[in-house]
């Protein structure tokens, strides 16, 4: 049975929509998709996916999601969910591709500001903690991306990336040293 | 008094948007190069993100799940499909199989087993079946005729003709 459109508006929860769309309403992974697609391309884009790849990436780790939506319980959030499929998938490439970690951030990747001076220290600063993501061990990178970039709580990580919530503090912790060291 | 924990705790929601400081916090981290340096990470980071966020396109990304997902359900049906007609096969191949208690010339066959098709035989009494046992049972040639003629008794005449058909 079909939900009406009405039924699936933004402000519905994750776990509605999840239900929604077992229930074969198919504008609720629509609205699942809308909600989550910036994050995990986000995400994968920090994270070492290459820019060529992010679109791909971000459509398959949605269909993994969908295909596999039955193996989701609500235990964990939607976006913990979602984001350990797309660390799944990274990791998956990044084996195919025999140990590429990161790609060359481009240009047009970096911020633009109005002011030029800004605009360089701004591009410098991206690049070095480009590079230093780059240089950091998976888990470390991850679970600092899964904080400073989408605001997760240790538990949501810890979810995320099958770790414990004390485990990913102390991997945030070393990632930002690292990365203070770096930028510094 | 704030310290450097609380701080960087929050530096992540704050950088996103999501919280501000309060007076407090925000004299801590002006006065804190660790938690600058903490918050220039974080920021940049976030920046980064967004940076990244510009490259996905929701819409095309949705329009492509979605269209991968109709497929999905479009194999999965014919499957479906496609399993219930083997099963159904197999169900009619093992009904047509089946031992059956109805006479038919396949089930007479089969289940009476091997037999002559020579029903006549059965109507003969016991010394009508010896004498053709014993016919069987007897060598080639001595069931010959007993009239036929010796060659010793043959004329001159039909000697030679045997003789004209023996050489062709």
């Amino acid at each position: 049975m079909r939900v009406p459109a009405a039924n699936a508006p933004a402000s519905t929860s994750d776990p509605a929509l999840v239900d929604a769309y077992r229930a074969g309403d198919e504008r609720a992974a629509t609205e699942l998709v809308t909600r989550h697609a910036l994050a995990v391309g986000r995400f994968l884009s920090a994270a070492g996916a290459g820019t060529s790849d992010l679109d791909d990436l971000v459509q398959e780790t949605f269909i993994r999601a969908f295909r596999a939506l039955d193996g989701w319980r609500g235990e964990a959030a939607f976006r913990s969910w979602i984001m350990a499929i797309a660390s799944n998938l990274l990791k998956d490439q990044f084996r195919r591709a025999r140990g590429r970690r990161m790609v060359a951030l481009e240009d047009a990747d970096l911020a633009a500001h109005d002011d030029p001076a800004a605009t360089l220290d701004a591009t410098e600063a991206e690049r070095r903690l480009q590079q230093g993501l780059g240089s950091l061990p998976r888990l470390q990178r991850e679970v600092f991306l899964l904080r400073a970039q989408q605001g997760m709580d240790y538990q949501d990580i810890a979810d995320s990336l099958a770790t414990t919530p004390g485990a990913a503090r102390v991997h945030y912790h070393h990632a930002v040293k690292r990365l203070k060291e770096l930028m510094s | 008094m704030t310290d450097c924990e609380s701080v960087t705790d929050r530096i992540p929601v704050v950088a996103l948007g999501r919280d501000a400081w309060t007076a407090e916090e925000a004299a801590h981290l002006a006065s804190c190069p660790a938690c600058q340096a903490e918050w220039k990470v974080v920021e940049t980071a976030r920046r980064l993100g967004d940076s990244a966020a510009r490259r996905v396109d929701p819409d095309r990304v949705n329009s492509i799940v979605i269209a991968r997902l109709r497929a999905d359900r479009r194999w999965r049906r014919a499957a479906w499909i496609g399993a219930v007609a083997v099963a159904a096969a197999m169900a009619l191949v093992v009904w047509t199989g089946r031992p059956t208690h109805q006479a038919g010339p396949i089930a007479t066959r089969g289940a009476v087993g091997f037999h002559l098709p020579l029903a006549e035989l059965d109507r003969l009494d016991s010394g009508q079946l010896e004498r053709i046992l014993e016919d069987l049972e007897a060598p080639l040639g001595a069931q010959a005729a007993p009239e036929a003629p010796e060659l010793g008794d043959l004329k001159d005449s039909e000697l030679e003709r045997v003789l004209r058909t023996l050489e062709g």
